[in-house]
């Protein structure tokens, strides 16, 4: 559903893609790894419209987005959450989401029924139904997370990029963030998650892809890839030479 | 050709004190990344300070100045305390109202004191001096070299000393200088003195040329200093000399060959130009940090 | 009512468009100083109907604020890539420079044996449809206080509604907003035209109730006290406006408790709320809690229905 091909983007003679291409099935929920400004943000970036690659296609079901703004390609499904989670402070965790709806559904002026049961059925899988009318700026960073990651499933989109969905958070939160994402991802969507947490990516992903600057290093089977001389080395800075 | 050429020289002697209340703002800007629109009111009580010894004790010209400059500070400093010292940190849009609010306070304990229209100010000097085919009003060019040496000082402070350095540091980076031990408050507070004397100067220069000041002198030291700023590109120091030398120039072409009703708008015309086409100012690549900061939201 | 009484009612009425107008910008996240030029447009567009061509006064209101509205669509395109500060120093060129064009706007037509029109800096007198047409001042004071009710109405509706929502999402995180789907350009194009036309209501009201303008009132003071009006009563609703006109216009300059000092006081007090409440009086947390508040009185199956409220 959503194929890569040789897709390069530099910023100031620096190349944060060289040539990464790759792709990605219907259902398939692939970890994104490698080091720190090995390109891995940059890549959610450029597939989510923020800015254009500079060489290479990006297409995600049969669509070519190249020259699309990020509210196109929003539109066609595909959703992101954010390394330092973004949502509005200023509103309620039940407005953030309302307004997800809202965002996504150009001929909704109010929320009907449906779209009431949907976001609270979302709340209620999050755990944050108890903090429905918290202006979002209260919320604890593992919340803040927890309600970026839902609002990426109201629009129902078909592609999820999660960048570090369990950063910043200790191993009980994390654990439970893994939970929250089996519990909501597994129905039919594709994921993409960036974790630097390889116990997380190993229990929620069946394949990985390891990116080092800018180039894709190794792609495959969970196990197979975390086994690689060429990921441990660059990743985890041991391997041969070490 | 010399009428344009006598235009740009007049143009560039006024453009001068633009670029002092430009230079001004910049610093105050560079440090906060907020806009003071009391700055040009702090000025404006300033010379109302000197203009009150002028009137009262018959004052001379070098005590007038130094209480106009000291005027300026007190306000500016109080100006700095209660709009951006006290307001909390992330909400730029409260200081700029703050500062505004304080501009009309400024303003109206003015006429209280001064409740005439305008009130004399003492003149620098009454001489012309003809260069060839061109002529330089003495005071434009006392002006020109007050402003262009007052300049050079900021230069060296701003690149000889550890305060200047702690200016530019909190001006690149207001976090990383924290951390590097640099106490941030106390440079915020410095640089807007530092503005203030700068403006008091321009103020005292701009007034004794015009040898009267009003109240409404506040409203237009802001809108001058601020269009000459951004026409440079907010944050650059180069760039205020240079925005407000244009500004000058542009002022005076256009008086001379459309007229005096068409001065002002003229200038905002380019200045709108200038948002639409160039938004970084004149210096835009060498103040892009600066200008990244200021299209952020207020 | 007094005549005092009237006067002061309509003006904190009239003043109420133009302080609604820069709040519809703020609410997307963006400060406007130059609110007044679409009052300015309007007022002079609607004056020329009324005064020069024979409209009647509802035409020429629409007529003054559709011109308004169209001013704002134009001015939109340019200032779209301004941000921030840019975006406040554009408009307040564009604003200034529309005063200074009607400085120099000479358009007069003879009107039995009178030269009737803008007369540039001379400004622009006799727009005298209402005192011909015998409309007593109480009767405008209600015919401006209908149009803000109108236009509040229509504002309350936005905010209960999807456009609210992308407007606040705009003004809270542009880049979110657009990650979620929301199109910027059309919004806020959308709520610069919406914004012109509020302005253009009040100036076109303006203008027929002093049967005479002039470029500078019209001025850059006007627009930032507009906008000053909004973030001194609060940004969380659109009574917020409201609080900030009626306390500067209708308590202090009106009672006369200050005079000659009035903005000394005023000033001042501005000054420290801003300290204390940077986002105003009735800012979002405020009327987040008034609502809660709210829901408590109400019946418990009620209580959980609004929970769950969308945005409002």
């Amino acid at each position: 559903m959503l194929q890569i091909d040789r897709v390069s983007r530099s910023f100031a003679g620096v190349e944060a893609l060289r040539n990464v291409t790759l792709e990605i099935a219907e259902g398939e929920v692939v970890g994104l790894i490698g080091p720190n400004g090995s390109g891995k943000t940059t890549l959610f970036n450029v597939i989510s419209g923020l800015f254009p690659a500079d060489r290479g296609v990006i297409r995600f079901r049969g669509y070519n987005l190249a020259g699309l703004r990020p509210d196109q390609i929003a539109a066609l499904g595909i959703a992101r959450t954010f390394q330092t989670p973004r949502v509005f402070h200023r509103m309620t965790v039940w407005e953030n989401l309302a307004c997800a709806v809202f965002a996504g559904a150009p001929r909704t002026s109010t929320l009907g029924v449906d779209d009431r049961r949907h976001v609270e059925a979302l709340l209620e899988k999050s755990g944050l139904d108890h903090r429905a009318g918290e202006l979002a700026e209260n919320l604890t960073l593992p919340e803040q997370r927890r309600l970026e990651l839902v609002r990426t499933l109201v629009a129902d989109p078909g592609l999820i990029l999660l960048d570090e969905p369990a950063g910043g958070m200790t191993p009980a939160e994390t654990e439970a963030m893994a939970r929250l994402i089996e519990d909501v991802v597994p129905d039919g969507r594709s994921c993409i998650v960036i974790e630097h947490k390889i116990d997380m990516i190993a229990s929620l992903c069946q394949r990985i892809c390891v990116l080092d600057f800018g180039q894709v290093i190794a792609d495959g089977n969970a196990d197979t890839v975390l086994k690689d001389e060429a990921v441990l080395e660059a990743y985890l800075g041991r391997g041969k030479r070490a | 050709m010399v009428d344009f050429i006598q235009n740009t020289l007049d143009g560039i002697f006024i453009g001068s004190s633009y670029a002092l209340l430009a230079i001004g703002f910049t610093l105050i800007f560079g440090v906060m990344r907020r806009l003071n629109l009391s700055y040009g009111p702090s000025i404006m009580l300033g010379v109302f300070a000197g203009t009150l010894l002028y009137i009262q004790l018959n004052a001379g010209l070098l005590v007038v100045g130094l209480a106009t400059v000291v005027g300026a500070v007190l306000a500016g400093l109080y100006v700095e305390r209660i709009c951006f010292w006290a307001v909390r940190r992330g909400a730029a849009l409260a200081s700029m109202v703050s500062s505004f609010a304080i501009w009309m306070q400024l303003e109206e304990a003015v006429t209280i004191v001064f409740p005439d229209r305008t009130y004399p100010f003492p003149p620098l000097a009454d001489f012309t001096l003809k260069l060839g085919p061109f002529w330089v009003r003495g005071e434009h060019l006392i002006m020109f070299i007050c402003a262009s040496l007052l300049t050079i000082l900021l230069h060296l402070l701003l690149y000889r000393t550890r305060f200047g350095l702690a200016i530019r540091a909190v001006s690149e980076n207001p976090t990383a200088a924290k951390f590097m031990g640099i106490n941030t408050g106390l440079v915020v507070m410095f640089a807007f003195a530092l503005a203030s004397v700068i403006g008091g100067v321009a103020g005292y220069l701009i007034a004794s040329t015009d040898q009267q000041v009003t109240p409404l002198f506040g409203l237009w030291a802001t809108f001058k200093g601020l269009i000459a700023m951004t026409l440079g590109g907010m944050g650059s120091i180069p760039g205020a000399i240079a925005g407000g030398l244009l500004l000058g120039v542009i002022e005076a072409q256009s008086v001379w060959y459309l007229g005096t009703e068409y001065r002002d708008l003229v200038a905002y015309a380019v200045l709108f130009a200038f948002l639409v086409f160039r938004p970084g100012g004149l210096f835009a690549q060498k103040s892009a940090m600066q200008s990244r900061l200021a299209a952020r939201r207020v | 009512m007094d005549d005092h009484l009237i006067q002061v009612f309509s003006n904190v009425g009239m003043i109420s468009f133009i302080a609604l107008s820069a709040y519809v910008l703020l609410l997307t996240g963006e400060i406007s100083f130059g609110q007044q030029a679409f009052f300015a447009i309007s007022a002079y567009a609607s004056g020329i109907a009324t005064a020069m061509w024979g409209w009647a006064f509802w035409p020429g209101l629409v007529w003054g604020a559709a011109v308004a509205g169209a001013a704002a669509f134009l001015l939109a395109w340019p200032t779209l890539r301004m941000r921030g500060l840019y975006f406040a120093i554009g408009t307040l060129a564009f604003a200034e420079m529309v005063r200074l064009i009607f400085e120099i706007f000479r358009y007069q037509v003879e009107i039995e044996g009178e030269l009737v029109g803008p007369d540039g800096s001379e400004g622009f007198r006799g727009i005298r449809y209402i005192f011909e047409s015998d409309i007593s001042a109480t009767q405008y004071m209600l015919i401006i206080y209908l149009l803000l009710s109108a236009v509040l109405a229509f504002l309350f509706a936005i905010e209960r509604t999807r456009l609210g929502a992308i407007f606040r999402m705009l003004g809270e995180d542009e880049l979110l907003a657009e990650m979620q789907g929301v199109n910027r350009t059309y919004y806020k194009v959308m709520a610069t035209v919406i914004a012109g036309v509020i302005a253009g209501i009040g100036g076109a009201l303006y203008a027929h109730m002093n049967t005479y303008i002039e470029p500078k009132i019209f001025n850059v003071m006007l627009g930032v006290h507009s906008l000053a009006y909004g973030l001194i009563g609060g940004l969380g609703t659109a009574f917020g406006p409201l609080i900030g006109v009626g306390l500067d216009i209708g308590l202090l300059e009106s009672t006369r408790i200050f005079t000659g000092y009035r903005m000394v006081v005023f000033g001042g007090l501005v000054a420290l709320l801003l300290i204390f409440r940077p986002r105003g009086l009735l800012d979002e947390a405020a009327v987040h809690a008034i609502k809660s508040l709210w829901r408590r009185f109400l019946p418990a199956a009620q209580t959980q229905r609004s929970n769950n409220r969308a945005p409002d």
